[in-house]
């Protein structure tokens, strides 16, 4: 008498994700066999001499001796999160999670697991949940600088740059260093108020470099950006000093990429990203880089693999990827019908300038005036300064 | 500060795919065949390698040398992440191959095991809990083919645990729930001793109304009965109403003391139909939740709750039919006996046997004696459960 009582999943989403099942548990999609060679290697992981790995494995070790202890909980639990974020890698997003599980579920656990679960909410895009952790922490502490710098970034990526502002002026009135500067340029950048962002931005990184190397590409990285966004050449040196710092940046690497197609120099993307495509976004940058340097059967298989992967994640019902993929879908599969209904379906959870691009695109592509209307209405109300974005509208409104 | 500033970089001003590497899933495949149920189970390396270490020398490379070395723990640790129950208990899980296989995200091992349950199941339960304690986003993905025909489900730890009754097509789904139908009737105590009480009258009735008659107002409260059950379990299959197990099991022990009560002491009247069709719709809950919501359509889901039900009213009536050949029987054996006891004392004697004069029909020795007597007990254990599980019900979460 003990079955448990499932109600079926009455959302479509939830059913393409059971369909999804189906098909990758099929058998036509598995050929399991056993290796004949013992050597074979199936898997790459870190490995041990890694120095993250290694811290992670000694606190998991010191937290397993003192179960429930929170100090613990928190240095391992955002040693896994830093690894995750550097990796784009949500396994180790799920590892800090399951590591603050004692708290996960608490309405008001101590500031700085409340601090740290915003930020493993963030990085798995539930922005709202994260807000309200970080809204709360923030009427506790006001000074709290963490809680202000992430709720900056999830206020300007999906699309409250009022909010975002305001965050980014209490940071630099705590603790005005390059962060906050950044942190301000960044929005205003997007809010009208490009070429002062730029020029104080770029005056803050020369004159007063930060000796943090992750700090010193964010900060390089935006000023790259808003150059790309004006048309100014500068951005290309902007980007190249931003992975002097930090090579193995994935959204420097991301943006960047992004750069070369742009500027048709798709043999510097392939180069660039050489051995760097188990990361997603990243192959799909090699995919178009293929794709534009004639090389149709390496776009293929790249594009194949992204299918796969993107379809993995849609059997679990996850939706992290909605821009990559409506770009996927409209670059590789040539499928703009598609690609704008993923594009729609990112606009509700993230509005950045690449959002938009990514919309209007294949708003353009389907000649869907109320997407395309949208789009440059948006562009319209915060006065992006976005050459391409304008470039497109205009295209549109001929 | 450097990673939240690394957080902060990554996840602002236009995040790039923030799945890059994949999340953690397992693809979990259940084969149910004619003679046999098989698993098919794969699992990240990545995820293994956290949960038990496969990276021996820890450079990085997981080669196949390296999972073959483990395949014990990999075996032990996954099948004991995982219950099956069918067939009246859980499911032993046998770990029978260890291959490779590459998907979307990475190497995976697959684990290949045979699923042996206390007899062969109508129904399967899986509860799963794999890596939910280190990685509580990891899902697994469920297949469970039935026949050829699959149903699938993605369990986490909000939702652990997946149900499943099995019926292929129309017809081969009418016999296997038929069968459903006739093993849940007769392990289930609650609805046989409830059918027991509710047709006692009429069974003690046989003699003094007639086989026929006493056949007929069984027959009647049988098939009320049936209808209402019938309309619960539809429902519940459909997922249109749903009842805790608890709840109906305390409301089927609480049918059966008042359907007791009113052997010992009739208060019911003529409104045991009503009765029979009221407590009807409560076991047909207690029926449903060993159902469960069927993942079928159109014909299929007319067939199987076809089957279903008729399978319950078979049971019923093969069963209330040998209790009435029974009664039959007993009466019939003791009709002459008594005709001629009758007939004996109509001339006054002395040596009419003294046993026979017990016997003897002044008094419904049935009616007196044996029902209430019976109704008692069955009154005591029924209000028990009820009340047990009405406790059960309230210190529950």
């Amino acid at each position: 008498m003990g079955f448990a009582v499932i109600r079926p999943h009455a959302t479509l989403s939830a059913l393409i994700a059971l369909v999804a099942v189906g098909a990758l548990s099929s058998p036509a999609g598995a050929a399991p066999t056993i290796p004949t060679d013992d050597n074979l290697v199936l898997q790459r992981v870190l490995p041990n001499a890694d120095p993250r790995i290694r811290a992670i494995r000694d606190k998991a070790a010191a937290l397993a001796q003192h179960p429930g202890d929170a100090d613990l909980a928190l240095d391992l639990a955002s040693h896994q999160l830093s690894v995750g974020v550097a990796e784009a890698d949500p396994r180790f997003v799920g590892y800090a999670q399951g590591t603050l599980s004692p708290w996960w579920r608490e309405p008001e656990p101590p500031v700085p697991l409340r601090v740290l679960r915003a930020r493993i909410l963030q990085a798995q895009h539930d922005f709202a949940a994260a807000r309200r952790d970080l809204e709360a922490v923030l009427t506790i502490d006001p000074n709290h600088v963490d809680a202000h710098l992430v709720l900056a970034g999830i206020s300007e990526t999906t699309g409250d740059l009022a909010t975002a502002r305001t965050a980014c002026d209490d940071l630099a009135r705590i603790r005005p260093t390059l962060a906050a500067t950044a942190c301000a340029a960044s929005v205003d950048s997007v809010s009208g108020h490009a070429a002062q962002a730029y020029d104080t931005l770029e005056i803050a990184t020369a004159r007063a470099p930060s000796r943090d190397p992750t700090l010193q590409c964010w900060a390089l990285t935006i000023l790259a950006e808003i150059a790309e966004r004006r048309g100014d050449p500068a951005a290309d040196g902007h980007f190249k000093d931003a992975l002097a710092a930090s090579p193995a940046d994935v959204y420097t690497l991301t943006a960047y990429a992004d750069y070369l197609l742009e500027q048709k120099r798709p043999g510097e993307v392939t180069a660039l990203l050489a051995g760097k495509n188990r990361i997603d976004a990243l192959l799909l940058r090699l995919a178009l880089a293929a794709r534009d340097s004639g090389d149709p059967r390496a776009a293929a298989a790249y594009g194949e693999e992204l299918a796969a992967r993107y379809a993995a994640a849609r059997a679990r019902g996850e939706q992290l990827h909605l821009r990559d993929e409506s770009r996927f879908e409209l670059e590789l599969r040539h499928q703009p019908g598609r690609a704008l209904e993923l594009a729609k379906q990112n606009w509700e959870v993230q509005r950045t300038p690449i959002d938009a691009r990514t919309y209007l695109a294949a708003a353009l592509a389907t000649k869907d005036a109320a997407a395309i209307k949208l789009v440059a209405d948006w562009v319209a109300g915060t006065g992006l300064e976005d050459r391409r974005l304008h470039e497109m509208i205009a295209k549109a409104t001929l | 500060m450097r990673t939240l500033l690394a957080a902060l970089f990554f996840f602002a001003v236009g995040v790039p795919s923030a799945c890059a590497h994949l999340s953690s899933d397992s693809y979990l495949r259940i084969d149910v065949g004619d003679r046999a149920i098989t698993g098919q189970w794969d699992i990240a390396l990545r995820d293994l390698d956290v949960a038990v270490g496969i990276d021996a020398d820890g450079n990085g490379d997981i080669t196949w040398g390296e999972v073959k070395a483990k395949r014990r723990e990999i075996g032990a640790y996954a099948l004991s992440h995982l219950t099956i129950s069918g067939g009246g208990g859980d499911c032993v899980l046998n770990p029978t191959a260890l291959l490779a296989d590459q998907h979307a995200d990475g190497g995976y091992a697959v684990l290949r095991f045979d699923v042996a349950c206390p007899a062969r199941p109508t129904a399967l339960t899986l509860r799963y809990r794999l890596l939910f304690d280190l990685d509580p986003t990891h899902r697994g993905l469920v297949t469970v083919n039935d026949q050829g025909v699959a149903h699938t489900a993605i369990l986490g730890p909000e939702r652990p645990a997946y149900s499943i009754a099995f019926g292929g097509g129309a017809t081969s789904g009418f016999f296997s729930f038929l069968r459903l139908g006739i093993e849940h009737i007769v392990s289930g105590r609650d609805h046989l001793l409830f059918l027991a009480v509710l047709l006692m009258p009429a069974l003690g009735a046989v003699r003094r109304r007639g086989i026929w008659a006493s056949l007929v107002e069984a027959g009647a409260l049988l098939s009320l009965f049936t209808a209402a059950h019938a309309v619960t379990v539809t429902l519940a299959a459909l997922s249109v109403i749903e009842v805790p197990a608890r709840m109906s099991e305390a409301a089927i022990a609480f049918s059966i003391a008042v359907t007791a009560a009113d052997n010992i002491r009739p208060f019911l009247g003529g409104r045991r139909g009503v009765i029979a069709f009221g407590f009807g719709l409560i076991h047909g809950l207690g029926f449903a939740s060993a159902l469960g919501p069927l993942a079928l359509r159109g014909w299929a889901l007319i067939a199987a709750l076809a089957g279903f039900n008729l399978g319950i009213e078979l049971v019923q009536l093969t069963l209330a039919l040998i209790a009435f050949a029974v009664a039959f029987v007993i009466a019939t054996l003791r009709a002459p006996v008594i005709a001629s006891a009758a007939k004996q004392s109509r001339v006054p004697s002395t040596d009419t046997p003294g046993l026979l004069r017990r016997f003897a029909p002044r008094n419904d020795g049935w009616k007196v004696g044996i029902l209430p007597l019976t109704s008692l007990v069955i009154f005591g254990f029924s209000a028990y459960w009820f009340v047990d599980r009405s406790f059960l019900l309230v210190t529950l979460p």
